[in-house]
């Protein structure tokens, strides 16, 4: 991993070259690149500001089990500034959308490009301020985390809303923002339940107190994956019962024809069967290797999801999907590795451990 | 006649419990009562986890299966077609069945409180035990 | 102070509110009582004369009973968080306030629970909601929100009790030891004849874990259920996928106020000050706002997504409930539920008690209105101009709407002298590890 080191300008460098390969890759296969970028968005969006939201979310509410990881979530805050910009390119490609033609006050280009850069970019800057605060133990990490967590909940939303939902223009889920601030948590405590598997299983660390983590985080997993069951059946049942035409055409196009339907139910099984089953024992929630197995397969399921919303309204690029995803999740490594120099707080009081 | 160490504060009482144990008297000849729970009791004493999961376990699934069979069933037994909803509607019929497990796992729970606990004791009702908030080491001796 | 002294302290602090009650115990237990007997005396009126008392109507067939049940059942939710929910959780905070919560919850319930049978009109067949075999092999429809309520609500009621009597049993028999006569039969009996060995705490540990782990996936899918009575339904207003983290985070909204409404004159009264203290209210005040912000997001997010699409019906319903016949409902709730809460952010004001209890007031009235407001404007004017029409609350559905009140509070005045308001085992364990 030592090679992987870099100083903060060779990063930053870094993360401007993928960029600039992932919006080149738009231009190379022009043909379903709106959805291969929207899928890139809204996954890596998710679990960039997920993290951040976990680490708040502990400190909003003065408890300690996190602290020890908090560091190491904090690492991915910068990225979502990357993802501001990135979300800018969306603007070439806005012909993805249904209502690209006929625009109205709230969905229209310059409006819907302003505010999601906007709302993205003040979530950055809370996500700095929070985790300077949180790392120097100052008295208002408690206000900044309840801050941040607005923008969360408030930029989430508006992903779900406008980049997701408004691909089904005119169809309408309430419960969307929901669904998808949820699922930032979600993954957010699933990358937690990683890093903590991986201090375990390398011994690196306070072991007993990495363990507690361990523990403490699988559990969440498992109960989110049961939040996640339960805000999927009430979209579901809503929707179900009613049998409003222009309601259940979101659902039919995804359960009742291949290859969506075989997302949909993959989909299901990796969010709630597999965490919940697999989380359920005492015993399997201090296993490295299980629990680091699970939090990837609940990871693979928020990214299946993601294929399942975009792929029936906006087609994608399979090439580039993965090479983005590749280069993505290399940019994450990346700044996980760096993490002491991206946020240079090196030599910070560890209190919260 | 049975040999009985009481104490006031927590740390006497288990420092005791830890000389017994040490001292080789069987962890099985050894009650305890407590105000509260003392979960370093447990330790000392090598206490395996509470068979109450099984009984959950039952209560649960049994919940489970009741509620999937009664509703699938009673649906099938007079065929009525509400709401253009088919006979059998799975995405209905989850929520009575998650409502009787819980109900189910609950209850069953319960019972096996009872029973594992031997309680309600009805000599224990006529004349309470009351040990109020001491600690109490209670050692049966040989040949009850 | 050595523990057995802080524990015996303790044990005569919560103890003394079982002592004689002084005169305004009577005078509130029989104001109590008397609007319990009116209400019950107008229901008995109300079955007698038919369902014309009440204001009910075409259109507006769901009024002030339906709004009184969720309302109720919504009360009911915060005792199970207070009580299940932050034990998972390991809220230390809790057990200030987990014991009359968990009360407050089971007295909500059945409260809660009379209000389908008033609903009925012909009370007398409420055993149809159930399934038993008859002799015209009829079964209930599964399919239906309504039994799905049926299902929820008793599991609810059942495991509700189970989980406070569970907690009830150790604190009995410490009332037991201070009992005499009769007295001490009645709790030795309900005691069951506790002794706190090892092998019942053993047991009791695991079942209390159980009880918390299944009450947590109950109270959310219980106030769902009763939500989805109006989702299942195609109206605008009702047909919407928000409703079921809406209702429970607001029913726990509800539940929260009614217990600071309940707690603060509570603590006053029989001196609790010690054992429940600002420090524990500032956090209830926290769950408060924080349950206040889901409902306010809930509120934004059905209004803005009204006027998205193309969906005229839904956009005129939002119209409706703003500037229509209820808007001044509508603006009170708006006050009570989003916009006083929020000067909870001041950390001034969430330490006061005085303020904390008038908050909590706007919030019970808020909370009711909301119900009364989502349930009558979406009946009012759905999508048929002809079938529109209004409705008022007529004296009956008033009066039985305060001998819930009165129910209610008869019930929790009842338990504050019988049994120990607070947690007493729960909270000597806490002080040992301290």
């Amino acid at each position: 991993m030592s090679k992987l080191q870099l100083n903060t300008f060779t990063l930053g460098i870094v993360a401007v070259i993928i960029l600039g390969i992932i919006i080149g890759l738009e231009y190379i296969f022009p043909h379903g690149s709106g959805g291969t970028l929207l899928l890139t968005l809204t996954f890596w969006i998710a679990l960039v500001q997920g993290t951040v939201a976990v680490a708040a979310a502990g400190d909003a509410t003065n408890s300690k089990w996190i602290g020890p990881l908090k560091k190491e979530l904090l690492a991915f805050h910068p990225l979502i500034l990357f993802m501001a910009f990135l979300f800018l390119f969306l603007g070439l490609k806005m012909d993805v959308f249904p209502w690209f033609e006929n625009q109205n006050r709230w969905l229209n280009t310059p409006f819907f490009l302003t505010r999601n850069f906007v709302l993205l970019v003040i979530s950055y800057f809370l996500a700095r301020f929070y985790a300077k605060a949180t790392l120097r133990n100052s008295p208002n990490k408690g206000n900044l985390a309840v801050l941040y967590l607005f923008f969360f909940v408030f930029s989430e939303s508006l992903v779900a809303f406008d980049w997701v939902m408004s691909l089904e223009y005119p169809w309408v889920s309430t419960l969307f923002g929901g669904i998808f601030f949820m699922e930032s948590f979600y993954a957010g405590l699933a990358i937690a339940a990683l890093i903590a598997a991986y201090y375990v299983k390398n011994g690196i660390e306070d072991q007993t107190v990495m363990t507690k983590v361990l523990r403490d985080t699988a559990t969440f997993t498992f109960g989110f994956s049961l939040a996640w069951a339960g805000l999927f059946y009430s979209q579901f049942l809503v929707i179900w019962y009613g049998n409003l035409p222009e309601e259940t055409s979101y659902l039919v196009r995804r359960m009742h024809y291949s290859p969506y339907d075989i997302l949909f139910y993959l989909s299901i099984f990796l969010l709630f069967i597999a965490p919940f089953v697999g989380l359920i024992s005492k015993r399997a929630k201090v296993i490295p290797n299980w629990v680091r197995m699970i939090a990837l397969v609940v990871l693979a399921g928020v990214f299946i999801e993601r294929i399942l919303f975009i792929l029936p309204d906006a087609s994608m690029n399979v090439f580039s999907a993965i090479l983005e995803t590749v280069l993505m999740g290399f940019l994450l490594l990346l700044f996980f590795v760096n993490r002491e120099r991206v946020m240079g707080y090196a030599g910070t009081e560890r209190s919260d451990r | 006649m049975n040999e009985q160490f009481v104490f006031g504060e927590k740390h006497e009482f288990l420092q005791k419990l830890k000389d017994l144990v040490k001292g080789g008297i069987s962890p099985k000849k050894i009650n305890v009562f407590t105000p509260y729970p003392v979960h370093e009791v447990e330790e000392i004493l090598k206490v395996p986890t509470s068979p109450l999961r099984f009984f959950t376990l039952l209560g649960a699934l049994s919940g489970l299966f009741f509620g999937a069979w009664f509703t699938a069933w009673t649906s099938l037994d007079w065929p009525l077609i509400g709401g253009g909803k088919p006979i059998v509607s799975v995405p209905a019929f989850v929520i009575v069945t998650f409502e009787l497990t819980i109900l189910f796992g609950g209850v069953i729970s319960f019972l096996g409180f009872l029973i594992l606990s031997k309680l309600p004791s009805p000599k224990r009702i006529g004349t309470p035990v009351e040990h109020g908030n001491q600690f109490v080491i209670e050692i049966q001796s040989e040949g009850k | 102070m050595k523990s057995i002294e802080y524990n015996e302290q303790l044990e005569r602090d919560v103890l003394a509110a079982l002592s004689k009650p002084s005169p305004w115990y009577w005078v509130a237990l029989v104001v109590c009582a008397l609007l319990f007997v009116t209400g019950l005396s107008l229901w008995l009126y109300q079955i007698l004369k038919g369902m014309g008392v009440s204001g009910l109507n075409n259109p507006v067939g769901w009024g002030t009973y339906i709004t009184d049940f969720v309302f109720w059942v919504g009360i009911a939710h915060s005792g199970t968080l207070i009580s299940a929910i932050l034990f998972l959780f390991r809220a230390k905070f809790r057990n200030a306030f987990n014991r009359s919560a968990e009360a407050m919850t089971v007295f909500a319930v059945m409260t809660a629970g009379l209000f389908p049978l008033i609903h009925l009109g012909r009370t007398w067949f409420f055993y149809w909601l159930f399934p038993y075999p008859n002799q015209r092999g009829l079964w209930v429809n599964f399919k239906s929100p309504l039994v799905w309520d049926v299902f929820a609500v008793s599991t609810y009621f059942t495991i509700s009790l189970i989980f406070w009597y569970t907690g009830l049993v150790p604190d009995i028999a410490i009332v037991r030891r201070y009992a005499t006569g009769f007295r001490k039969k009645i709790y030795s009996i309900f005691s069951l004849g506790w002794t706190g060995s090892l092998r019942q705490w053993w047991h009791y540990n695991r079942l209390y874990v159980f009880l918390a782990a299944f009450a947590t996936p109950l109270v959310i899918s219980v106030h769902s259920v009763v939500s989805w009575d109006f989702a299942m339904s195609i109206i605008p207003g009702w047909h919407t996928t928000i409703f079921a983290p809406y209702f429970v985070a607001g029913a726990i909204f509800s539940g929260t106020g009614m217990v600071i409404t309940l707690v603060v004159p509570m603590r006053k009264i029989f001196r609790l000050e010690k054992l429940i203290t600002i420090n524990h209210f500032e956090k209830i005040a926290q769950t408060l706002l924080f349950t206040s912000l889901i409902v306010t997001y809930s509120y934004i997010v059905e209004f803005g997504l009204a006027f998205y699409g193309h969906h005229q019906f839904e956009a005129a319903h939002f119209t409706y409930r703003l500037l229509g016949d209820y808007q001044v409902l509508y603006w009170i709730m708006l006050f009570g539920n989003s916009l006083l809460p929020l000067t909870l952010f001041v950390r001034k004001l969430r330490r006061s008690i005085v303020y904390l209890f008038i908050v909590s007031i706007f919030v019970n009235i808020g909370m009711w209105l909301e119900r009364f407001v989502i349930i009558v404007t979406s009946l009012a004017k759905d999508f048929d101009p002809y079938a529109w029409g209004l409705y008022k609350p007529s004296v009956v559905e008033i009066g039985i709407t305060l001998g819930s009140f009165g129910m209610f509070f008869m019930f929790f005045l009842i338990f504050v002298k019988v049994l120990p308001v607070l947690s007493v085992t729960e909270i000597k364990e806490e002080a040992a590890h301290e």
